[in-house]
C-alpha cells in the first residue's frame, strides 16, 4: 500500500480522505493557503506544507506547487477531493509524468467525460440511453427543424459554446421551431460569438438520480446504487438522499446496469458517479459521469457499509475489488445536508465572517463531514460549504424525523446558514410525499425568507443576562486612568443623546 | 442598565439589573426575575420561574447571537444614543436617552450648566458594583441642565442631564 499521499485539497473533503488514510496507516500530507494555517485539515494532517497567496489559482489550483511539494515530501500518490484539480486532465497527467499516482481514472477518461458532447456519443455508441438530441456540425436552418421535429416537441434550443441561459429556448410545437432556432443562434452569436446550437428533448419535471461506481484497475465495475439529488438550486445540490424514492427494484438493477455499462465502455477506474434525468414516465437519460468521488458520496457509504474513500486509495494501489455486484446490499435509508455558509433570505449570497461558536450533533447513525472549528475565519476565497450532515435511518421517515433533529442540534454563531432553509425544505409536504422534481426549490421556495423574524422573548432576556454578566471593556473603563486620554477615546455603548 | 437590540427593523429596549445570580429584566412593562448561571464561556442555564432556559449566546465585531430551542437568532446591539436609527423605526421616539444606565453613586460631575461640550467628552461618572460608568456627550453642544451632584445616590434610568440638542 502507498506509503504516503499528499491531499490536493481543503475543507472537509480533505479532513475526510486524511481519516480514510491514516486509518489505513498511511502518513498525510496536507498543502493550506495562507488563510487556511488553523484549517482543520492542517491540524489533522501528518504532515503540512503551505501553498501561500489564498487565491486559488496561486494555491491549490496551482499544479506546479503542488507537485513541487509532492515531490519534496516523497508521497507516493494524490488525492484530488472534489473540485479544484479533480477533474483536469493537465494535472492527472502531470502526476503520472513525475511517477505519482493520481488517485482516479486515467487523465484520458477525465478529458472524454469532460467533453459533453463527446461523452453522450460515446455512450450512445454503447447503448447507454441519451436524452434525444442533434449535436451535428451542420447549422443550416433546413437541417436544424428535420432534426428537431425527429426528436419531438417539447424540446430545447441550448448554445453550443453557452451557459447561464443565454441562447437557450424551450420549443413546446413544432410551428414554434424555426423563429426559436435562429433566435437561440442569434443571442448565442452574440453572447458566445459563436453561433452554433444543439437541440434536446426537454424533459419536464426531471429527477435528478445518480449511481455510484467502483472500478477496479482489473476490469471489475460495480455499482453502490443509486443518490437522488433532485433538491438542487441553480444546479447546486442541496439535500441527497438514497434509495431514491421512485426507483423500484427493476428499475434500479436496470439503470446501475447502465451504468456500469457507461463505466466499461470508456475503461473507467476508481471511484466514478453515472448522472441521469429521470422524467415522469421513469425513462432514464444519461447526464454526464462525474469522473472524481462526490461530495454526497456519504450516503451510500451509510446505506451499503462500503468506504469508498478507502476503495479508492485501494484500487489506486492496484487491489482488486473484494466483493461482487451481488454483495452490495443497501440498508435503511440515508440523507445529506449540505451546510452552506449562505443567508437563503438574501438570495443565498455567501456570507463571510468568524465562526465563533460551532457544536454539531453527535449520535446514532449522525455523521458529520466538516472543514470548520471555532474562531475560524470563513473567507470568500473558497467554496461556502462548511460542512456536510448525513443521517441514516431505518427507512425514509426514520430518516427525516432524525434529520429534524440532527439540524435543531446543529449550532453555528457568528456566520449565517441555510440551515432554517434545510429544516423547512424538509419540513415541507411536497418533500415529505417524495418524488420531488429538480423545480422543486423554484416551485416552493423561490422568494423564501426567514419567517421566524421576531425575536422570542426567552432570546431576549438571554441577551440581557449575557451582557450583564459581560459589561462591555469600555464601560468599566475606570475613572482615574494614568493616561488621562485612554478612557475617553474608546467610545462606550453607554453614550448618551436623544 | 440598559440595553438595546435591533432585529430586522425592529427594537427591542431591555433593562437589566444584576444582584449576584439573581437578574431582574424588565420589557415592555413586564418585570422578569430570574437567576442564571454561565456554565461554559456563553452557555447560559436560566431559570425563570422554575421553567429552564438552555441557550447559548456568543458575539461577533457588529452583532450578537443566541441559540435557543434549535434556532439561531442575531440582534445588532445597539447604542443607546439611538443615533443608529432615527425615530421612524424607534418606537421610543422622542423619549430622552440622558439617563443613568445603572444605580449606583454619582462620584464625578465634570460639567455645569451652560458648559459647552465635544463630542465624546466625559460629564459624568457613575459608580456600581465597583464599576465605573462614563456618560459621555454624544455630540458637541451646550449642557443645560445637571441633575445631580458628586456622592449622589442615583437609580437606573434616572436622567442625569439636559443638553442641547444636536445641530
Amino acid at each position: 500500500m502507498f506509503e504516503k499521499v499528499l491531499i490536493a485539497n481543503r475543507g472537509e473533503i480533505a479532513v475526510r480522505v486524511i481519516k480514510a488514510c491514516q486509518e489505513m496507516g498511511i502518513t498525510t500530507v496536507a498543502v493550506y493557503s495562507d488563510v487556511d494555517k488553523k484549517a482543520p485539515h492542517v491540524i489533522n494532517a501528518d504532515e503540512t506544507a503551505c501553498l501561500g497567496d489564498p487565491t486559488p489559482s496561486e494555491s491549490y489550483l496551482n499544479i506546479q506547487k503542488i507537485l513541487e511539494i509532492a515531490q519534496s515530501k516523497g508521497v507516493d500518490a494524490i488525492h484530488p477531493g472534489y473540485g479544484f484539480l479533480a477533474e483536469n486532465p493537465d494535472f492527472a497527467k502531470s502526476c503520472e509524468a513525475v511517477d505519482i499516482k493520481f488517485i482516479g481514472p486515467t487523465a484520458e477518461v477525465i478529458a472524454l467525460m469532460g467533453n459533453k458532447i463527446r461523452a453522450k456519443k460515446t455512450m450512445t455508441d454503447s447503448g447507454v440511453p441519451v436524452i434525444p438530441g442533434y449535436h451535428g456540425n451542420k447549422q443550416d436552418i433546413t437541417t436544424l427543424t428535420e432534426k428537431g421535429k425527429k426528436i419531438g416537441f417539447p424540446l430545447m434550443v441550448k448554445a453550443t459554446s453557452g451557459g447561464g441561459g443565454k441562447g437557450m429556448k424551450i420549443v413546446r410545437e413544432e410551428g414554434d421551431l424555426k423563429d426559436a432556432i435562429e433566435s437561440a443562434q442569434r443571442e448565442a452569436k452574440s453572447a458566445f460569438g459563436d453561433d452554433s446550437v444543439y437541440l434536446e428533448r426537454y424533459l419536464k419535471e426531471p429527477k435528478h438520480i445518480e449511481f455510484q461506481i467502483l472500478a477496479d484497475e482489473h476490469g471489475n465495475v460495480v455499482h453502490l446504487n443509486e443518490r437522488d439529488c433532485s433538491i438542487q438550486r441553480r444546479h447546486q445540490k442541496i439535500i441527497e438522499e438514497t434509495p431514491s424514492t421512485v426507483l423500484t427494484d427493476e428499475l434500479r438493477s436496470e439503470m446501475g446496469e447502465a451504468a456500469v455499462k457507461a463505466a466499461v465502455a470508456v475503461g473507467y477506474t476508481n471511484a466514478g458517479t453515472v448522472e441521469f434525468m429521470v422524467d415522469t414516465d421513469l425513462n432514464y437519460y444519461f447526464l454526464e459521469m462525474n469522473t472524481r468521488l462526490q461530495v454526497e458520496h456519504p450516503i451510500t457509504e451509510a446505506v451499503t457499509g462500503i468506504d469508498i474513500v478507502k476503495w479508492q486509495l485501494k484500487i489506486a494501489d492496484g487491489l482488486e475489488l473484494s466483493f461482487k455486484q451481488e454483495e452490495v446490499i443497501s440498508h435503511g435509508h440515508a440523507m445529506e445536508c449540505r451546510i452552506y455558509a449562505e443567508d437563503p433570505a438574501k438570495g443565498f449570497l455567501p456570507c463571510t465572517g468568524t465562526l465563533k461558536k460551532m457544536d454539531a450533533p453527535v449520535g446514532l447513525n449522525v455523521r458529520n463531514d466538516l472543514g470548520i472549528n471555532e474562531d475560524m475565519e470563513i473567507t470568500p476565497y473558497y467554496d461556502p460549504m462548511l460542512g456536510k450532515l448525513i443521517v441514516k435511518g431505518e427507512n425514509r421517515d426514520d430518516c427525516i424525523e432524525k434529520m429534524r433533529w440532527a439540524l435543531s442540534q446543529f449550532m453555528v454563531l457568528g456566520i449565517t446558514t441555510n440551515i432554517p432553509f434545510l429544516k423547512e425544505v424538509i419540513d415541507h409536504e411536497a418533500f415529505r410525499r417524495g418524488g420531488i422534481t429538480t423545480h422543486f426549490i423554484d416551485n416552493y421556495f423561490e422568494n423564501w425568507t426567514n419567517v421566524k423574524q421576531e425575536l422570542p422573548r426567552d432570546a431576549l432576556i438571554a441577551l440581557a443576562v449575557y451582557d450583564a454578566m459581560h459589561p462591555k471593556r469600555e464601560e468599566v473603563v475606570k475613572y482615574k486612568e494614568p493616561d488621562p486620554h485612554s478612557p475617553w477615546k474608546s467610545a462606550g455603548r453607554w453614550r448618551i443623546g436623544v | 442598565m440598559f440595553l438595546k437590540y435591533e432585529r430586522n427593523g425592529n427594537i427591542y429596549r431591555v433593562e437589566v439589573e444584576r444582584e449576584d445570580h439573581e437578574y431582574y429584566i424588565s420589557y415592555e412593562g413586564d418585570t422578569f426575575t430570574v437567576t442564571a448561571e454561565e456554565v461554559d464561556r456563553g452557555y447560559l442555564k436560566i431559570d425563570l420561574g422554575g421553567r429552564e432556559i438552555k441557550c447559548v449566546v456568543s458575539e461577533t465585531d457588529g452583532s450578537k447571537y443566541v441559540f435557543l430551542n434549535g434556532e439561531v437568532f442575531e440582534v445588532s446591539p445597539l447604542e443607546l444614543t439611538g443615533r443608529k436609527f432615527d425615530g421612524k423605526m424607534d418606537s421610543g421616539a422622542g423619549e430622552s436617552d440622558f439617563k443613568s444606565p445603572i444605580s449606583g453613586k454619582v462620584v464625578k460631575v465634570e460639567v455645569q450648566e451652560g458648559d459647552e461640550v465635544k463630542t465624546s467628552e466625559v460629564m459624568m461618572v457613575i459608580e456600581a458594583m465597583k464599576m465605573e460608568y462614563l456618560i459621555k456627550a454624544p455630540w458637541d453642544g451646550v449642557i443645560e441642565k445637571v441633575n445631580f451632584s458628586q456622592g449622589d445616590q442615583i437609580e437606573i434610568g434616572e436622567e442625569t442631564l439636559v443638553m442641547s440638542e444636536e445641530e
